[in-house]
């Protein structure tokens, strides 16, 4: 985005004409964060607006997704987070899946041949065992895994050290395995080259 | 390394984000490591299917339409240089008739925009048709080339306007008759496409207003700055987008992201 000799009206012009390429992937940030799409829709709208009423702040050149992330996901905290304390019990339950022996656990699980059916309702389950793990490691999954975006742009968006979205996205894929568990291709092939 | 050490690199490896020396100390260990070995493909394959997942979420089609009609947005579309109430009072006397015709048209065009047809119903119906058509329902002119196809149904609306004539032979398919439908008094030009894979209809109508089916999903192509809406009913699929005062709608039984590709690379900007 040249930026150079432009007026005021025609640097805001390119700017929203190129956010809103961004749209989908707005969206289905905010739609995982807020896990309902009313708030998303009004995260998303919102975003927007705070990102046109302050772009003059963004360095042409650089991660336009990654800013107009960083706007939502702060709006996202400001919005959801005042008076919200977590939810211990979500944590409680996720905690008996902590410690290095899960994979062994997972290992020793077997799956049957309903497997592969079950692997149409993929998508779906997906999307339902994102809502169920806290937002810390939900956030990295879905800026990362569904975004697209380097732990260098996600730790930036999230304002956490590089290391801590390295560790969070571990244990975040460790949850979220954990309630995909059945629904796995990889797991019914492991399953199935074992048996032969 | 041992294996906890390793499960904590697994993720950054999957991710392509470990240091040159991190990441030979980690693939050493996975080659030499059944548990990590399936860890990692684990990983890998959640990723995958999460990336998956994510890229089948899409903005609400009216999602984008209210972004863009919000005036903290984009101010040049609601804003008037000398704000509304000049409207009301304009400086010279002479075009004061010319306002009050204006506003009584503003007042007049709504209601009638109301009782018009509205692509909504065009494009929902167009799922119908292409059905019908399939199903012999619906019998069309077949005629020889591509040219005379739309040579005919150009005429059929007294060349008012053209159907949208893509060539779609470099995907298999052609052109091989066409027929005109009227839906809600709206006259709509159908070219049905022929050929290798599920077959095709192209529906062309004027464009006479901004709607898209309620469940339709928005598709905006930053390359070619287009907006592609994309709708089904059971597994007949349609992808509708506006090109110079008309609308096209693609309809076929192809798989949606297929239809969408196609109509993106043979859709140019008006």
């Amino acid at each position: 985005m040249a930026w150079k000799g432009k007026s005021r009206v025609e640097r805001r012009e390119s700017f929203s004409h190129e956010a809103i390429g961004h749209l989908d992937h707005l969206y289905r940030v905010a739609f995982h964060l807020a896990k309902e799409q009313p708030e998303a829709r009004d995260l998303v709208q919102e975003t927007y607006a705070r990102a046109l009423d302050s772009f003059e702040q963004f360095s042409p050149g650089t991660n336009m997704k990654a800013w107009l992330t960083r706007i939502l996901y702060n709006f996202f905290l400001d919005r959801y987070h005042q008076n919200k304390k977590w939810v211990p019990l979500e944590k409680q339950s996720l905690a008996d899946e902590e410690g290095s022996n899960y994979w062994e656990r997972v290992a020793g699980d077997d799956p049957g041949p309903e497997g592969h059916i079950l692997l149409k309702e993929l998508n779906v389950k997906i999307s339902e065992a994102l809502k169920k793990i806290p937002e810390e490691f939900r956030a990295p999954i879905v800026l990362v895994d569904m975004g697209e975006l380097s732990y260098a742009e996600a730790s930036q968006v999230l304002s956490c050290p590089l290391g801590t979205i390295r560790s969070r996205l571990s244990r975040g894929r460790r949850y979220l395995h954990k309630h995909l568990r059945g629904y796995m291709g990889v797991e019914v092939q492991e399953r199935r080259k074992r048996q032969r | 390394m041992n294996c906890i050490e390793a499960e904590m690199l697994i993720a950054a490896m999957v991710d392509s984000e470990l240091s040159d020396l991190e990441r030979d100390a980690t693939e050493s260990h996975v080659k030499n490591c059944l548990r990590c070995q399936y860890i990692y493909k684990a990983e890998q394959e959640l990723k995958r299917q999460v990336r998956l997942t994510g890229s089948r979420i899409t903005a609400p089609a009216d999602l984008k339409e209210k972004i863009l009609s919000d005036p903290r947005i984009f101010p040049g579309m609601a804003e008037s240089p000398r704000g509304w109430k000049g409207l009301f009072r304009p400086v010279r006397v002479v075009f004061r008739p010319a306002f009050a015709l204006a506003f009584l048209v503003l007042l007049v065009l709504p209601t009638f925009y109301l009782m018009w047809p509205t692509a909504q119903s065009v494009s929902l119906a167009a799922l119908e048709t292409h059905e019908q058509i399939l199903a012999g329902d619906i019998p069309f002119i077949r005629s020889g080339t591509q040219d005379e196809v739309r040579e005919r149904l150009y005429r059929s609306v007294e060349k008012r306007f053209a159907p949208m004539g893509y060539d779609l032979s470099p995907v298999g398919l052609r052109a091989v008759g066409g027929l005109v439908h009227e839906v809600a008094s709206q006259r709509i030009l159908v070219t049905v496409y022929e050929g290798r894979g599920p077959s095709l209809s192209c529906f062309t109508f004027l464009d006479t207003d901004g709607g898209a089916p309620p469940n339709a999903h928005l598709f905006f192509d930053p390359e070619k700055k287009m907006s592609f809406y994309t709708f089904s009913n059971g597994r007949t699929n349609g992808v509708m987008q506006r090109v110079a005062g008309r609308v096209c709608i693609l309809v076929s039984k192809m798989p949606m992201q297929e239809l969408l590709a196609l109509a993106r690379s043979f859709a140019q900007p008006s």
